[in-house]
């Protein structure tokens, strides 16, 4: 796909027509800033919204009438983008089209329903709805960090890096989240989806939407787009260097992570060279795989990755608590490999035949082209499949040498699973 | 979604195909019926009784392809840039690519590892500690045990789990002491031919590739099925009506009930859309019992059902209902659940709303061709035949429905209480 099919409406509106599959896709976003109460507040709204309206007052109303409207589903949620987060309020239908009826101004209707109808009589939310809400996201926080996976991530992004992205997972102790969900009162809550509306981001259409469809969803969501926002995408972390272990007694699997800070950040923070990175690293053809499985027989699982736009490089592997000094050095041994020209050479060559064959066979998908078409948007530093291709085959073997010679600040975080058997 | 051109080779072996020249990559996919449930674990091969451990149809996954002829195979499919991989269920085993080139040597290699294994004890020794590092992940998920063991205990003249570890890839010991022989043993008795579905999709010419499977085959000996299940001849008794599984990392009490239920004249596909329904109108998220059960510390985590789905096809007619809450009471929650259960508030139009929300659903998943195609084999091991969903969904009838809503009972009911170790 190409930015050119991407269409401009209005000021913040685009279009991108796609009919090879069955799904039209809205997304209706708005801007707040990033602080980890927002975040409580979003997360209650996008709750509520999706539980009660004006129109409908029970999810069981809302539910058969999505069913009605061929599964029709309305998802708002957001993202952290640095100092400023960004609220989306995503839907999908189904193309009257593929199943014959013309249902959409009722669809439309509906969604309208959902969140611009708000029950939030005499400035009021529902009590009961509220308080089950705030339950909600309290034992869901108690069920995520049981989660193996998680709790390692969490801890080791609170040792290791300086700052991370405000979100729930964040909290330290469940008291504190339950601290902060009780501090919030209708009010917050109201002021803060009526605050939302004022700043609205960007409206994208996707899929093979009739023009009168187009029309009569711009004439109900007519918001203000005075403001012309520009998110930064680029994430900061700071590593001091220390050693962290952190021992649970309910888990047989340990996790290791081992990070690196990137010198040159800005020439390597790009994803373009997370994908590199990643496919010399990762899958049963990477070398992480072929040392530390294949090799010593110290793992199931390993990946390397880079956090989006950041400038950290992290390897992280499953292991016995026995075998972490091993799998240190394994992964020493791996690092040191790739100061080797020829070996990099190779591997480079591979990973870029992949990612380009990749990026060919992705527009198969409907559902990929438009979380391309998306990323382009509402991401201001992504790339199309032409301008990724580009970058990728002027990276060149110098470049990933001088990537894994410039990583400084070795950190070790070693999540132990002590359980008893 | 469009037709597939189906060919049963004459050595048993089902095959299907579809071309689609529009299509960039092609698909395969080699499934055996095979996995890692309890029926697997007894057996009677050219007439002897054999009794194996858990975790063996894993191990094969990763034997045949990792140590093959041509190295690991993963490894080779992952130079031409494929995305390759394999996976175990309770009911099959499943290898799979998806590529652009050199698609029928690719072919030709997969079947070849499959069909002519080379893997020694070796082999087998320096793969195990990969695979004993893998059952570790299991030990963490404490809810998938409690499911387990709420169907073991469900027959008591049958291992629907292995009593050795309710982890069904099996756990650090016996992963330890499977070795050549047993692998064999199992290989030899459940790879035979009729167990065995290949499907290619893909820009391929459909009667050339049938041709092409078929000269393959014609240099392979055929695998007789030789191996006799053992089968239960009773179904009806219960192993342990009430169980315990404690766990440290466990923080709240999970419950989980299977009703087993006994009525003939439904197909697989109506038994597991009726209690889809049922499931999803009483008690799911949107529901006021799921609301006012929260409110008291209940809440739904698990609905599903399990059809006692062997090979020999006889026993169709058996079936559990299964459903997991996290309850704080719950004798309080057992006694509302039931309560609710028994209400027949099924009113037809919620009936063709399922209907047309579920068309939907498979309308949209199926954007992606790859993604149906990949599921075919699993489709047709679980409800014995290639079926069109959204014809079958259309076909379902409200009345048939309520008549087997009125058949279902809860007396012959398991249970298992999952909580914190004390």
């Amino acid at each position: 796909m190409r930015k050119k099919d991407i269409k401009r409406i209005n000021d913040n509106t685009y279009f991108y027509k796609d009919d090879s599959g069955v799904s039209l896709y809205l997304d209706i976003s708005f801007i707040f800033d990033t602080t980890r109460i927002n975040d409580i507040k979003s997360e209650i709204l996008v709750r509520y919204l999706t539980m009660i309206n004006s129109v409908y007052k029970t999810r069981k109303e809302i539910d058969d009438k999505s069913k009605e409207l061929y599964s029709l589903s309305f998802s708002p949620g957001w993202r952290n983008y640095n100092e400023k987060s960004v609220m989306f309020f995503s839907c999908r239908f189904i193309d009257p089209k593929a199943v014959k009826d013309d249902y959409m101004k009722d669809a439309i209707d509906f969604i309208s329903n959902m969140f611009l109808k708000p029950a939030f009589k005499d400035n009021k939310l529902d009590k009961d709805k509220f308080t089950t809400i705030k339950k909600d996201i309290y034992n869901e926080y108690i069920n995520m960090v049981k989660d193996l996976g998680y709790d390692s991530n969490r801890k080791y992004k609170k040792c290791i890096l300086k700052e991370s992205v405000s979100n729930i997972l964040s909290y330290d102790t469940k008291e504190e989240l339950e601290r902060d969900l009780n501090s919030l009162t209708d009010k917050d809550i109201i002021d803060f989806y009526n605050e939302l509306l004022k700043n609205h981001y960007k409206t994208f259409f996707f899929g093979n939407y009739s023009k009168k469809d187009i029309d009569y969803i711009l004439k109900l969501f007519n918001f203000n787009n005075e403001k012309n926002y520009i998110i930064n995408t680029k994430q900061r972390f700071d590593l001091k260097k220390e050693y962290n272990e952190y021992i649970s007694k309910e888990y047989s699997q340990s996790i290791l992570t081992v990070t690196y800070k990137i010198k040159d950040t800005d020439k390597y923070s790009k994803d373009y060279y997370a994908s590199i990175i990643s496919n010399i690293f990762n899958s049963l053809n990477g070398i992480l795989h072929k040392i530390l499985r294949e090799k010593y027989g110290l793992v199931y699982s390993s990946g390397a990755y880079i956090p989006r736009e950041s400038n950290v490089f992290c390897i992280e592997a499953n292991i016995d608590k026995k075998n972490k000094d091993k799998t240190i050095e394994a992964i020493h041994e791996v690092i040191n490999m790739l100061h080797d020209r020829k070996f990099v050479e190779e591997r480079l060559n591979y990973a870029k035949g992949k990612i380009k064959e990749s990026i060919y066979l992705s527009n198969e998908s409907p559902r990929n082209i438009y979380g391309k078409a998306f990323d382009l948007v509402f991401d201001s530093n992504a790339l199309t499949d032409i301008g990724r291709i580009r970058i990728i085959n002027k990276i060149t073997t110098k470049d990933i040498l001088e990537f894994f010679d410039s990583l400084e600040n070795e950190n070790i975080f070693f999540y132990v699973g002590d359980r008893d058997e | 979604m469009s037709r597939v051109k189906s060919v049963i080779l004459d050595n048993g072996i089902r095959l299907f195909v579809h071309g689609d020249k529009t299509m960039k990559k092609c698909s395969v996919s080699f499934t055996v019926d095979y996995g890692h449930k309890g029926e697997y674990y007894k057996f009677n091969y050219k007439g002897k009784d054999y009794e194996v451990l858990p975790g063996c149809a894993h191990f094969l996954e990763h034997m045949l392809l990792e140590q093959s002829r041509y190295g690991n195979l993963y490894s080779y499919f992952k130079e031409l840039n494929y995305n390759a991989n394999a996976c175990t269920s309770l009911d099959y085993t499943k290898y799979y690519f998806t590529g652009i080139k050199r698609i029928k040597s690719s072919i030709y290699k997969l079947i070849d590892a499959i069909e002519n294994p080379i893997f020694d004890s070796k082999a087998v020794r320096k793969s195990s500690p990969a695979i004993e590092e893998e059952t570790k992940i299991f030990d963490n998920n404490a809810e998938l045990q409690a499911i387990l063991l709420s169907l073991r205990n469900s027959y008591s003249s049958f291992d629907y789990q292995h009593e050795v570890s309710l982890n069904p890839i099996g756990n650090e010991e016996t992963t330890k002491s499977l070795d050549y022989d047993t692998l064999k043993l199992c290989y030899d008795a459940f790879y035979s031919d009729d167990r065995k579905i290949i499907t290619i999709v893909g820009p391929i010419d459909e009667d050339d590739m049938i041709n092409y499977i078929k000269n393959i085959y014609k240099k392979i000996p055929n695998h007789k099925n030789e191996t006799k299940l053992k089968i239960p001849t009773d179904l009806v008794s219960i192993r342990k009506k009430e169980d315990v599984l404690a766990k440290k990392i466990v923080e709240s009490d999970l419950l989980i009930i299977n009703y087993k239920q006994f009525i003939k004249g439904y197909s697989i596909f109506e038994i597991r859309s009726f209690l889809n329904f049922i499931s999803e109108y009483k008690f799911s998220n949107k529901t006021k019992f799921y609301e006012k059960e929260k409110n008291e510390g209940t809440l739904l985590f698990y609905y599903g059902n399990d059809i006692f789905n062997i090979f020999t096809n006889d026993l169709d007619d058996a079936f559990i209902m299964q459903f997991g809450f996290y309850t704080a009471n719950k004798d309080k929650m057992l006694n509302d659940f039931e309560k609710e259960f028994k209400i027949n508030n099924f009113e037809e139009r919620d009936f063709e709303l399922y209907k047309k929300a579920w068309i939907s659903r498979v309308l949209i998943a199926d954007e992606d061709k790859y993604n149906f195609y990949s599921g075919l084999p699993i489709n047709i091991i679980f409800y014995r035949e290639y079926i069109d969903f959204v014809d079958c969904i259309k076909k379902l009838s409200y009345d048939r429905f309520i008549e087997f809503y009125n058949s279902l009972k809860l007396d012959n009911r398991v249970i298992t209480l999952l909580t914190k170790e004390g």
